[in-house]
């Protein structure tokens, strides 16, 4: 018996909103067509409140919120290579923006994948709690989807950049009317 | 904004928050000093303090939570204090003579530089800042 595949491929559609915004830094995050939460929400109801990565949790908004109203998102604290375990110590400088990643290093390894535009301006996109062990984001069952997608909006943002549909001004954005990522 | 994010970060457990900001304050003191002594990267600093660069990096990335043996290790490489307690503070800058220089707060408030030496507690009730001369 034959079968006819056919590649069914929609497009998903998502708007870029505010997440938040402190003296140095605003945080911006996207949102999908036809969900009620955006992505970094989505990360914050999820992992609030488990007990289990209380601490990595709190550590992690409290960093995100001292780089905001303090420091400013400086590269070196997102500093971080996806595969860390099959490299050499990472070259920060050479890291692709979806590369780097604000993450807590503990037992739970709770991470939350980002795209770091400039000390003033980041995208906060969801994550997870990564098997621990020598594996990278790909090849885990649990953060692979959040890594997956946030290697798709970086290329998109990178694109909307590129193209001029989007643009930063300081903390600023500046987005051409009716302008929505496409997935 | 978002409501649930807002309240996300106002909810933060005050232990995290406060243990961020000490953490994040030796972090930068350490990148500052390295500043200072010409260290430009985190390979020539791992060198320098003979650790690999990966173990520096965790120790840099503001989640680590430093030993005082590892702090003091970097103390010693970098030969000065990234930590010093308020009496030791009180001790070592009450030897300095201040000018207090004070910033007009209204238009017309355009006290100029005091000159006189000050002490430090009584400047704290007026918008200033101080200027260490010794």
């Amino acid at each position: 018996m034959n079968f006819l595949g056919i590649n069914l491929k929609v497009n998903i559609f998502a708007t870029i909103i505010t997440a938040q915004s402190f003296k140095k830094v605003t945080y911006y995050t996207v949102k999908f067509e036809n969900q009620e939460y955006s992505e970094f929400e989505k990360f914050i109801i999820k992992h609030k409140n488990v007990k289990e990565i209380h601490n990595e949790y709190n550590d992690l908004m409290s960093l995100i919120k001292r780089l905001g109203n303090e420091i400013g998102a400086l590269e070196r604290y997102f500093s971080r290579n996806e595969r860390k375990a099959e490299a050499l110590p990472p070259e920060w400088d050479k890291l692709k923006p979806h590369e780097r990643k604000l993450q807590v290093k503990y037992h739970h390894n709770l991470r939350l994948y980002c795209m770091r535009i400039s000390d003033e301006v980041v995208f906060l996109f969801n994550g997870g709690i990564k098997t621990p062990g020598n594996i990278t984001a790909e090849e885990c069952g649990v953060v692979r989807q959040y890594f997956r997608m946030a290697n798709k909006l970086t290329a998109c943002i990178d694109q909307a950049m590129r193209d001029k549909e989007l643009s930063f001004h300081g903390k600023k954005i500046e987005i051409e009317e009716e302008f929505e990522l496409i997935l | 904004m978002s409501e649930l994010i807002t309240n996300a970060f106002n909810e933060i457990d005050p232990k995290n928050e406060k243990f961020i900001k000490k953490n994040t304050d030796i972090v930068e003191e350490i990148y500052a000093l390295m500043k200072a002594a010409g260290i430009s990267s985190q390979k020539e600093f791992a060198h320098l303090i003979g650790k690999k660069e990966s173990e520096v990096s965790k120790f840099l990335s503001g989640f680590h939570n430093m030993t005082l043996r590892s702090i003091t290790a970097l103390e010693v490489a970098l030969g000065k204090d990234i930590i010093v307690t308020s009496s030791n503070a009180k001790k070592q800058y009450e030897k300095h003579s201040y000018f207090v220089c004070y910033k007009p707060i209204e238009e017309n408030d355009l006290t100029p530089f005091s000159g006189e030496r000050s002490n430090y507690q009584s400047t704290k009730t007026k918008e200033s800042f101080e200027l260490k001369v010794a």
